[in-house]
């Protein structure tokens, strides 16, 4: 008997391209698509049960086994260092972390290190912020923020801001300018440890399925 | 709920542990016993070890990146040391330090918490409580390897495991395969750390560097696989000899199993590498339908107790049991009846009747203090009966704490009843 798969779809802007991703594998993604409230879609015609989360959320559901597989972004995978499987990157969703600072103001910033031997960083991926200034060797004050990161050079709250970008509008808007490429990312597909041993022919199965729409999508 | 923070405050227990209550513990406790009575069937013997040891010890057995998953404190004299972080390395001191070559093979056998450190930003505990084996010094490393997992099928089904699965790899198959890639040190490395690492991209990625035709072998077999004849073709397809030579001993491991009938539990899973650099042989790691943890691994680590002192073969496995507890669920785990026994005018005398009950070897918990019971209170404290002598100790007053219906009757004929009640 086919075992029920449950996966977690993340939210806001990888939500459609996961769908697309569906849809064009064969599964019906119409209980998906209502714009109800609901978090947990059972689709019994596919054996599947779909998870919307919050896309930090999706590894952390990933890996404590609440969902068996999910979709999750290359960053957020490095922030939250899960131990999961990475089965396949779907070459969508494409972002970059960078390292930005208040356009012209990237001399100010240094002038102030040397002063106060200390910079301070808002950004929402505080654990590859910390790991990234640890590398270099750069004394930083990381503070965390939940979104709309770009807000804090702007209020003086920070320096610069670890963010991800995808076309540099958002940035540009605020004026700010990247300093730096941290890492490029991408959506994965992502399985929990041991469901992908219990599972494997579901998850095969499904992992096939998107493959062939990733094809076709090229 | 909560108590008042400012109350509450200096009362907090460190990240990671916490205080486990009765009915839990029982249930812990039960399944200690049923996993005992498997390991002293097989003649395996319980050891204690302090659950503290030199730091430079412990870390002989760990991989490098292991140190900082370790708790330290300093000692008077400054040395440092560290908490246990399992029970092979602490047993494998013990066999180096004290089992004499004469003395072996041994079998010993384990229930005790390891410590870690809390790992990068998820709400882990710090504390695994263990039950393992560990079979020291036969030379005849398939019988071992196979009576190990053996005994580790035997407590699962002891315990009434539902549906698991035991995923089985070998540290020399991956080697094999880099042995056939023709990679250097630097190379194994990277890529092993991938594997352990989980990131089939990466894997992939590298390989196709390498050779893309053999990462497409390569990646065949980093599957989950059943089926032992398609592991069979591909290995003879790659006609690598260390590899083969592997390949030929988990064949002929699990043509023993399958003598059993245990092959049916049993999965090749070569992107098996435990995080510990301690193991020489096979892995195997224990999963569980709708359980989505690992439950217990193991392998065979030649060569770790050598560092210790005396060389020596060894294998084992350890079963996390807080996994175990969550595996097996709560279903009959317990078959304890209690009663709560209260008395009209005070205690007097109420010990001697909760002998006679407890001779019908129900327990029995006496409540000394005025206070209003109710079904709930004593629910809590998994008692099914409230029982309520009257002064003169002839009448017993008769609540059951599930359906809260009550009755009133004479002494002797509720201890008849009782004998009933107990059985079901």
């Amino acid at each position: 008997m086919e075992k029920e798969l449950s996966i977690a779809i993340p939210k806001g802007y990888l939500f459609g391209e996961c769908l697309k991703l569906l849809k064009g594998a064969g599964y019906d993604t119409g209980p998906l698509e209502n714009k109800d409230r609901r978090l947990v879609v059972r689709v019994p015609a596919d054996s599947v049960k779909y998870i919307i989360s919050r896309p930090m959320d999706v590894p952390v559901y990933v890996e404590h086994g609440a969902c068996d597989i999910g979709f999750a972004g290359k960053d957020v995978l490095v922030e939250k260092e899960s131990k999961v499987y990475e089965l396949l990157d779907l070459k969508n969703g494409r972002c970059r972390l960078v390292l930005a600072t208040i356009k012209n103001e990237a001399e100010k910033v240094k002038n102030h290190y040397q002063h106060f031997g200390s910079i301070k960083v808002a950004t929402s991926y505080p654990n590859i912020a910390r790991k990234y200034f640890n590398s270099k060797g750069i004394q930083a004050e990381i503070i965390k923020l939940h979104g709309s990161v770009e807000l804090a050079p702007i209020l003086g709250i920070a320096d610069e801001i670890l963010d991800i970008v995808s076309s540099g509008k958002t940035m540009e808007e605020n004026n700010l300018a990247k300093m730096e490429d941290i890492l490029e990312s991408t959506t994965r597909l992502i399985a929990n440890i041991a469901s992908y041993k219990i599972k494997y022919t579901e998850i095969d199965n499904f992992m096939k399925n998107i493959k062939r729409s990733l094809m076709q999508q090229v | 709920m909560f108590k008042a923070e400012e109350k509450n405050n200096n009362l907090r227990l460190p990240s990671g542990f916490r205080d486990i209550f009765p009915l839990e513990s029982s249930e812990r406790n039960e399944i200690k016993k049923i996993i005992s009575s498997v390991f002293k069937g097989w003649g395996y013997g319980e050891v204690k070890t302090p659950v503290m040891e030199y730091t430079e010890n412990i870390s002989i057995g760990v991989g490098s990146d292991w140190k900082n998953k370790l708790i330290n404190f300093i000692d008077i004299d400054g040395s440092i040391i560290s908490l246990r972080a399992d029970m092979t390395i602490p047993i494998a001191r013990l066999a180096g330090m004290r089992i004499k070559k004469d003395q072996l093979p041994a079998r010993f056998c384990y229930f005790c918490d390891a410590f870690r450190q809390i790992e990068s930003q998820i709400g882990n505990k710090r504390v695994y409580s263990q039950a393992g084996l560990e079979f020291l010094g036969s030379n005849n490393r398939l019988d071992a390897d196979l009576e190990v997992l053996m005994v580790l099928i035997r407590v699962l089904k002891a315990l009434g495991t539902g549906d698991f699965r035991i995923g089985q790899g070998h540290i020399g198959f991956i080697n094999g395969l880099f042995d056939w890639l023709r990679l250097d040190d630097v190379s194994r490395r990277e890529l092993k750390g991938h594997i352990v690492n989980k990131d089939f991209i990466r894997i992939e990625d590298f390989l196709k560097r390498i050779d893309g035709k053999k990462a497409k072998i390569f990646m065949e077999l980093m599957h989950p696989e059943s089926d032992i004849e398609k592991i069979s073709d591909i290995v003879s397809d790659i006609g690598e000899k260390s590899l083969s030579d592997v390949f030929e001993y988990l064949n002929k491991l699990y043509l023993k199993l399958k003598e059993y009938a245990y092959d049916k539990y049993f999965i090749f899973d070569f992107s098996i590498i435990r995080d510990f650099d301690y193991y020489t042989g096979l892995l195997f790691e224990v999963y569980s339908r709708d359980i989505t943890e690992i439950i217990g691994s193991g392998g065979r680590y030649d060569g770790l107790v050598k560092k210790f002192g005396t060389d020596m073969p060894a294998t084992g496995f350890a079963l996390d049991i807080d996994i175990l507890h969550g595996a097996i669920g709560d279903s009959d785990l317990i078959n304890e009846k209690k009663i709560m026994l209260s008395g009209q005018d005070g205690p007097a005398g109420l010990i001697g009747l909760a002998d006679r009950i407890r001779d019908l070897n129900i327990n029995v918990e006496i409540l000394y203090d005025e206070i209003d019971i109710n079904s709930e209170f004593a629910l809590n404290k998994n008692c099914g009966l409230m029982a309520e002598v009257s002064a003169d100790l002839t009448n017993i007053k008769v609540i059951d704490s599930g359906s809260g219906s009550s009755s009133i009757k004479n002494i002797d004929l509720f201890l008849n009843e009782l004998k009933k009640w107990k059985k079901n």
